[in-house]
């Protein structure tokens, strides 16, 4: 297990399921119960071919908070397209950033894409709890 | 309701953002590595110059990797290179300090063959955006892979480090161990599993368990 990881999520709990394997499923089904909020990282399609669309998991729990971090729009001509966070930072402009600084077209040194929409992803799914206890 | 009140310090927010980067294998315990994430700390990890401007790509699976042989006509290096043949090896090939001129050579493939940004294959790639290019469409292309070979990350145990020893974090990793799901038999009991039931997931692979 790589130490990105274990940096960005000690202090928290997880388990590992192997959502291919049918009797993951009911387990998953479970946890999606008990929880407050959904988050995924994979494409919609991916999700939705493990059974796991927003559609699939509303039925499971009507008041969960669906969020993914995805690599693009869904409204727009890249959507569903695999992102890394290279890629990001390549077509946002920050290797132009660092030319113009002198030290030729570079990325960041660190994951920083990856990161930054993880905060804005944190930040609107806070936003989405205050809305669902507000609205109850 | 009660009021409350919270701060938010650039300082300690800074740091928890790079600190796994100035960490890298010093995270655990005993150490997997030296300070410093090597792959995002390498000089050549970088947008690459193809026949039409510059592209990001980053390259995970052998699949990926035979792709992009195929696309820059070196599909027999593929075939020949013995670190394809399993997953960690293929994922070792992203710190490319340790194979740098593996890398310039396959760039400076790319370029004779004319990969094209907009004609890359399916593999996770994005062309670098710049505000200025020339006639023919390319990117200004001044940054022309310099020598790479025996490039290093400098500085890891000194300056690189700085906010590591500024906060006398060089034993935060000592919480971290390396493994999966350490929670798991605890969130399932809690879920209301027996220990013969999460025995039985293990058993199906269902989970996996650390």
């Amino acid at each position: 297990m790589g130490h990105v990881y274990l940096h960005a999520n000690r202090g928290k709990r997880s388990i590992v399921l192997d959502l291919k394997q049918p009797a993951a499923r009911p387990v998953m089904e479970k946890l999606v119960k008990n929880a407050d909020v959904l988050v995924y990282n994979l494409r919609p399609r991916a999700m939705a071919q493990l059974g796991l669309s927003y559609e699939d998991v509303v039925k499971l729990k009507p008041d969960i908070i669906y969020a993914g971090g995805l690599g693009f729009s869904r409204r727009g001509r890249r959507s569903g397209r695999p992102a890394y966070d290279d890629m990001i930072q390549s077509m946002s402009g920050v290797p132009w950033l660092s030319e113009q600084a002198g030290t030729g077209p570079r990325f960041m040194p660190g994951a920083f894409a990856d990161r930054f929409v993880g905060l804005h992803l944190a930040l609107g799914i806070m936003a989405a709890a205050t809305y669902r206890e507000r609205h109850r | 309701m009660k009021a409350s009140a919270w701060t938010f310090r650039l300082y300690e927010s800074m740091v928890s953002l790079v600190l796994a980067e100035h960490m890298g294998g010093a995270s655990f315990v005993p150490r997997h590595g030296d300070y410093g994430y090597r792959r995002t700390l390498s000089r050549d990890r970088r947008p690459y110059e193809t026949a039409d401007g510059f592209i990001g790509v980053i390259i995970y699976t052998d699949r990926q990797w035979k792709k992009f042989f195929d696309a820059i006509g070196q599909a027999e290096k593929f075939a020949a290179d013995t670190r394809f043949q399993t997953a960690a090896g293929a994922l070792g090939l992203m710190s490319m300090r340790s194979t740098a001129s593996f890398s310039r050579s396959c760039a400076d493939a790319a370029r004779r063959n004319g990969w094209r940004c907009s004609k890359s294959p399916n593999i996770p790639a994005a062309p670098g955006q710049f505000n200025r290019r020339h006639p023919a469409g390319r990117a200004p292309a001044r940054y022309r892979f310099p020598a790479i070979a025996g490039a290093s990350y400098r500085g890891q145990d000194d300056d690189a480090c700085f906010t590591v020893r500024a906060l006398g974090l060089a034993g935060a990793g000592a919480r971290l161990r390396a493994g999966a799901g350490p929670a798991l038999g605890e969130i399932l009991r809690e879920l209301g599993y027996a220990d013969s039931e999460i025995d039985a997931l293990a058993g199906a692979k269902a989970i996996v368990k650390g």
